[in-house]
């Protein structure tokens, strides 16, 4: 049986004479956390919109466990929880009742309300009007009414937007929960870190195309990119530049970012630097490299 | 599906203070009005005899409750499109301005079903406000002022006995709910079209302001359009007083009325269900 939850097949999407999105393919793995990367105006927003509806007329082909989905399917909306750009909500209301308001429309097997709100850690404000919640708080109760109807897949739109570190790592951390629970989850943004802390795969929009689509595991076994983390900076600097495998690209605060001509190994790294103390070397996913890409094509 | 969806647009509204405006205007200005009636009641009953008192000797006062809530409605009827635009306005722009059919629209409903329910509440909030505003006012009048026979003015003078009127209100507020239900249609549509709650307010109002100079201005052309207008009913309460009742002219509103309300109704349903939520 297909491992794909989700394929998209040639979605393409124009408004008048603008192309907004041409041609996007790529699958979602069951149980993966799939990132959708790119610059702002890359498309990602607008393609988040088609699956649950919001936008109309477009063109291509959507599979959900391999089998076809007609456009503006009602019924496969139970099987998703959609967070679609800034956390909106009926403001004058109090959470609780928002999240009544969407468990009304949503499927029979609808979660209890206490405990979503716990889950997402709103519940002792759960009776406070949403126009006195902070942005983090409003982006949790978005997290909030994805979950209400208890989906299998999760879309989220841009999710670490406009959260403080604080906020960010607690959103990373309810979504890795909820990937161990056994959700999909489709995220779109345009920070690499994001991808690079939570997503198990990613595809790269840019100007309304996706160029690739790989498992992050995948891009940093592939990646040449390296940071070393030294006490010893200057001979460190020293040994790389001298060696014909390694070209420095930075330095910053003890760290120097490095990139070999072909695929190296941890031992290379450790080879040149034999005699110096090293605190810590790390592979990079070298995302930055699609994201220059994507600026340079616009 | 449908009755959750109804259920959801009256906890929106019901939650909204501009959804009491008009209750708190209506409550508040039908005393004063009342007040200022009973106050200067000397000079009103002069200005009526006035007209009268070579033909009649009346006994007593003509200034009663119900003159009182005739004169009331006959005056405040033409500014009821105004407040019946409030909840109209923005029940589809206002969830476009401020996103909030991201969360609605992405459930498994359906747009006819939640354009249908927003329908639904709009025909509950104006038919609520009307008939609020036709037996308040009939009520805070008969309470201030008494009960009494009404004296009103139709081919000559028309005495209605007491027993006689209830009756006339009821069948005023009916048609007249049914016009307001019209112009809050046209509201709602422009709603559809709209990204805020202001556009769609002017918009019917200026419709409904050239439709009430159509019907006042003695034009053939006009004259010969007129009937065909909703905004030509706006005052048919008045029709309701009369001796007998006019009832192709009640029979015509009802026609014409529910076919701009479906008119207008299909083509915000055709408009909602195309478009798309980028807001």
């Amino acid at each position: 049986m297909s491992n794909k939850i989700l394929s998209f097949k040639n979605i393409s999407k124009s408004y008048s004479n603008i192309v907004a999105l041409e041609q996007i393919s790529f699958d979602i793995p069951k149980n993966s956390i799939f990132g959708i990367l790119g610059a702002n105006g890359s498309g990602k927003s607008t393609f988040m919109k088609i699956l649950p509806g919001l936008i109309q007329n477009w063109s291509g082909e959507i599979f959900h466990n391999g089998k076809f989905v007609e456009k503006n399917n009602i019924k496969l909306r139970d099987k998703f929880g959609y967070l679609i750009e800034a956390p909106t909500f009926y403001e004058y209301l109090s959470a609780r009742k928002n999240l009544e308001i969407l468990s009304r429309i949503s499927p029979n097997h609808s979660l209890d309300i206490d405990y979503i709100l716990e889950l997402v850690n709103l519940k002792s404000r759960s009776e406070d009007k949403v126009s006195a919640y902070s942005y983090g708080m409003k982006q949790r109760l978005g997290i909030a009414q994805c979950l209400i109807h208890n989906p299998e897949i999760l879309i989220l739109d841009e999710p670490n937007n406009g959260l403080d570190p604080n906020g960010i790592q607690d959103m990373i951390k309810l979504i890795k929960n909820l990937r161990t629970e056994g959700k999909t989850i489709c995220l779109s943004t345009h920070n690499l870190r994001d991808v690079e802390e939570l997503c198990t795969h990613f595809t790269v929009f840019q100007n309304g195309k996706n160029s690739k689509t790989c498992s992050m595991e995948k891009q940093i076994k592939n990646s040449k990119t390296w940071i070393v983390n030294t006490k010893d900076i200057d001979s460190a600097l020293e040994k790389l530049k001298n060696s014909d495998i390694f070209e420095v690209i930075s330095v910053f605060n003890k760290n120097i970012l490095i990139e070999s001509m072909e695929i190296q190994s941890l031992d290379d790294i450790h080879e040149i630097l034999s005699d110096i103390e090293i605190y810590k070397i790390s592979k990079e996913s070298n995302l930055i490299g699609y994201f220059d890409a994507s600026k340079t094509d616009s | 599906m449908l009755a959750k969806l109804i259920h959801n647009e009256l906890i929106k509204v019901l939650y909204k203070r501009r959804t009491y405006i008009s209750f708190l205007l209506i409550t508040v200005l039908i005393p004063v009005i009342v007040y200022a009636i009973d106050y200067g009641a000397v000079s009103l009953q002069n200005k009526i005899y006035g007209q009268m008192q070579d033909s009649f000797i009346f006994i007593g006062t003509i200034i009663n409750g119900n003159l009182a809530a005739y004169l009331i409605i006959a005056i405040l009827i033409t500014h009821m499109p105004f407040l019946s635009t409030i909840i109209p306005s923005e029940i589809i722009s206002g969830e476009y301005s401020k996103g909030t059919f991201r969360l609605y629209l992405t459930r498994s409903i359906t747009r006819r079903a939640v354009f249908f329910s927003k329908v639904v509440v709009v025909f509950i909030y104006t038919t609520i406000m009307m008939f609020y505003f036709f037996f308040y006012s009939l009520f805070i009048a008969n309470l201030m002022l008494g009960p009494g026979e009404l004296i009103v003015f139709h081919k000559g003078v028309l005495l209605l006995s007491e027993d006689d009127v209830v009756w006339r209100f009821f069948l005023g507020c009916i048609f007249s709910n049914l016009v307001m239900l019209t112009i809050a249609y046209l509201c709602l549509l422009f709603s559809s079209f709209s990204k805020n709650s202001v556009t769609p307010i002017i918009s019917t109002i200026s419709i409904v302001f050239v439709g009430t100079a159509i019907s006042f201005i003695p034009i053939d052309i006009f004259e010969l359009i007129d009937p065909y207008l909703f905004t030509g009913y706006i005052d048919i309460f008045l029709l309701a007083f009369y001796y007998p009742v006019p009832q192709e002219v009640f029979v015509q509103c009802l026609v014409v009325c529910l076919i701009w309300t479906i008119l207008f109704i299909l083509v915000g349903y055709l408009n909602f269900s195309k478009r798309d939520i980028v807001e």
